[in-house]
């Protein structure tokens, strides 16, 4: 093959496909030996050669014409979440290590509908529920910038398949930063779309009113074509959005690119309140580098005020875990998933499958859910997050008085050492204190990597927007990769 | 907000789990610490303010109500617990073998 893979995009693949300079049988080919090299980075766990080289053929055979969709012979990648016909959606927990999925998603469909070559299915946390990717029934995903630090979660077997360059694009879902966490962690890009922005029909629910799916590159160019595939109202998911929906990519390619140093006349807002404990010296550093690039670039900046969003891992952790013991109320070892053998009767049947099919992490949020829902507690805990929840909607809808958009960090710190906080679960959720924010107010973030930490590790800022404007969001960030293209396309192994 | 054994209890059996007795003073210990840091939201004024339940606040459309078949083949692939297109079940009568 004519070319190295890792230091690739999108576009120039489709470019060098209908060059016939490249096929996508020896693309995917590439992908699958690199995926078999960094086989200890634990990302993936179901890989699907034969099924991938097979569709890979059939499109080579097809050829490659300027109409066809700009995927048409990608490599890509899923998160074990989404539903896969034929093929086992985990979502890294006993509880499903068997199960086959009878549908696609529609991520899943829409993907195969552009052409994609979907390579396999990533790792993550159990049911999306972790901010490290240590709570896998598959054993924990690792860092490839250090594979003694977590890579990230919940969708960490996401971020470093492209990281790794062991897939060119990825899909995670983001109920409270799972696809920006993880983006932050390995030095690379993420979207978390607008709730109701891409369907949720044949994800396995977690958190119903939190969870959005979103796509993860290495630079700007092949998130919003991965966003574009993907993205617009689905009959089948009622609470996606009828907002109409408009290529991010034509736009950008249109308006923004080759055009970013005459690009300025946006407001950024700086929460500063929210800066001022417990963030890291490097990522302050960092965050006021980037600050300074976009200064450079022409922003303008504000100091605006977030009062309520200091208590948004409170509401998270209730509504969240509410949520999350509904939804998993499901899995009873009947009609599918884990089935205990030793049991005396029916509920016996339920209480053991449970409990062995489960994790720690799902049992404790299914423990905390299944409390703050309870009678005589309900009012005091879920009702009440939902009601602070409105407040912080309301400061994000008061900040866009003032500013276009806000920016900062995606994570406190740079990844953390492996073990380091699993036995509290509270230090665990405090990673998440930039990202959950914005799923609760239902807006749109866009994550990207910046300079490297001191210890060698990546930083990473996001970009928040307003409900549905996604497009300033990749407008900002595309500037940012122009004036700073060190900070893009990274591969973290050879 | 103390979460004592007899709540720990109650709450694993609503939550159809089972935990030994030291896995379950360990969530006990853990909830309260995750509660007690919740505390804090009991000082926000939320009077008169609408409860935020769903991410999308836009009034759901209905499609049409249609029976969408599934690959029974594929269902039986995962699920060695069904028996002439039934799922079986332990007894649930009592008395009745």
């Amino acid at each position: 093959m004519s070319f190295d893979i890792t230091k690739s995009s999108i576009p120039k693949i489709a470019v060098t496909l209908r060059e016939k300079k490249v096929s996508s049988k020896e693309l995917t080919e590439a992908y699958l030996k690199r995926i078999k090299t960094y086989s200890r980075l634990n990302s993936y766990i179901t890989v699907m050669e034969n099924e991938a080289l097979k569709q890979a053929e059939l499109f080579d055979k097809q050829g490659y014409k300027n109409s066809d969709s700009i995927l048409k012979g990608i490599p890509v990648s899923l998160k074990d979440i989404f539903m896969l016909k034929g093929f086992k959606t985990t979502c890294a927990s006993k509880m499903l290590s068997n199960h086959v999925s009878v549908y696609d998603a529609t991520v899943t469909e829409r993907l195969k509908n552009n052409g994609a070559v979907i390579l396999g299915k990533n790792n993550m946390d159990e049911f999306a529920m972790g901010s490290s990717n240590e709570h896998s029934f598959y054993g924990p995903v690792l860092n490839p910038w250090n594979e003694k630090m977590v890579s990230g979660g919940s969708s960490g077997g996401s971020a470093v398949a492209v990281s790794a360059g062991l897939s060119l694009i990825s899909y995670g879902t983001d109920t409270g930063g799972s696809v920006r966490l993880p983006a932050s962690y390995t030095g690379i890009c993420a979207l978390k779309p607008t709730y109701g922005r891409v369907s949720r029909y044949g994800v396995v629910a977690f958190s119903s009113s939190l969870d959005q799916p979103g796509p993860m590159a290495r630079n700007i160019e092949d998130l919003a074509i991965a966003y574009d595939a993907v993205a617009g109202r689905d009959v089948k998911d009622s609470t996606t959005s009828k907002t109409s929906f408009e290529s991010v990519y034509a736009y950008l390619e249109k308006n923004i690119f080759g055009k970013q140093d005459a690009y300025s006349g946006k407001c950024i807002g700086i929460p500063k309140d929210l800066l001022k404990e417990g963030v890291s010296p490097d990522v302050l550093k960092s965050f006021e580098e980037t600050v300074l690039e976009l200064k450079k670039a022409g922003f303008t900046f504000k100091d605006i005020k977030l009062p309520n969003a200091k208590y948004a891992l409170d509401v998270y952790y209730i509504i969240n875990p509410g949520e999350a013991s509904s939804n998993l109320a499901r899995y009873d070892g009947i009609r599918y998933g884990y089935r205990a053998s030793d049991f005396d009767d029916l509920k016996g049947l339920y209480k053991k499958s449970r409990t062995e099919g489960f994790g720690d992490e799902v049992k404790r949020r299914i423990a905390l859910g299944t409390f703050v829902l309870s009678a005589g507690y309900y009012d005091a805990y879920f009702a009440k997050a939902a009601k602070v929840r409105r407040l912080i909607r309301l400061d994000f809808e008061n900040a866009y008085k003032e500013c276009d958009l806000v920016l900062v960090p995606t994570a406190p710190t740079t990844a953390f050492k492996i073990g380091e906080k699993t036995s509290d679960p509270l230090t665990m959720y405090l990673s998440d204190i930039f990202t959950v924010p914005v799923n609760l107010a239902g807006i749109p973030s866009l994550a990207f990597p910046v300079s490297v930490s001191s210890d060698g590790l990546p930083v990473g800022m996001q970009l928040l927007g307003k409900h549905f404007d996604e497009k300033t969001l990749f407008e900002v960030a595309s500037v940012m990769q122009h004036k700073r293209p060190d900070w893009f396309n990274r591969v973290s192994v050879e | 907000m103390i979460i004592d054994k007899k709540i720990v209890k109650k709450i694993l059996d609503l939550s159809a789990l089972e935990l030994t007795d030291k896995d379950a003073e360990i969530l006990a210990v853990q909830l309260s610490s995750i509660l007690q840091h919740m505390k804090v939201l009991e000082g926000v004024d939320t009077k008169n303010v609408n409860p935020m339940f769903f991410g999308c606040e836009e009034e759901a459309s209905t499609r049409e109500d249609k029976v969408e078949v599934f690959d029974a083949d594929l269902i039986k692939k995962e699920n060695p617990y069904i028996e002439k297109g039934n799922f079986s079940v332990p007894n649930i009568i009592v008395g009745e073998e």
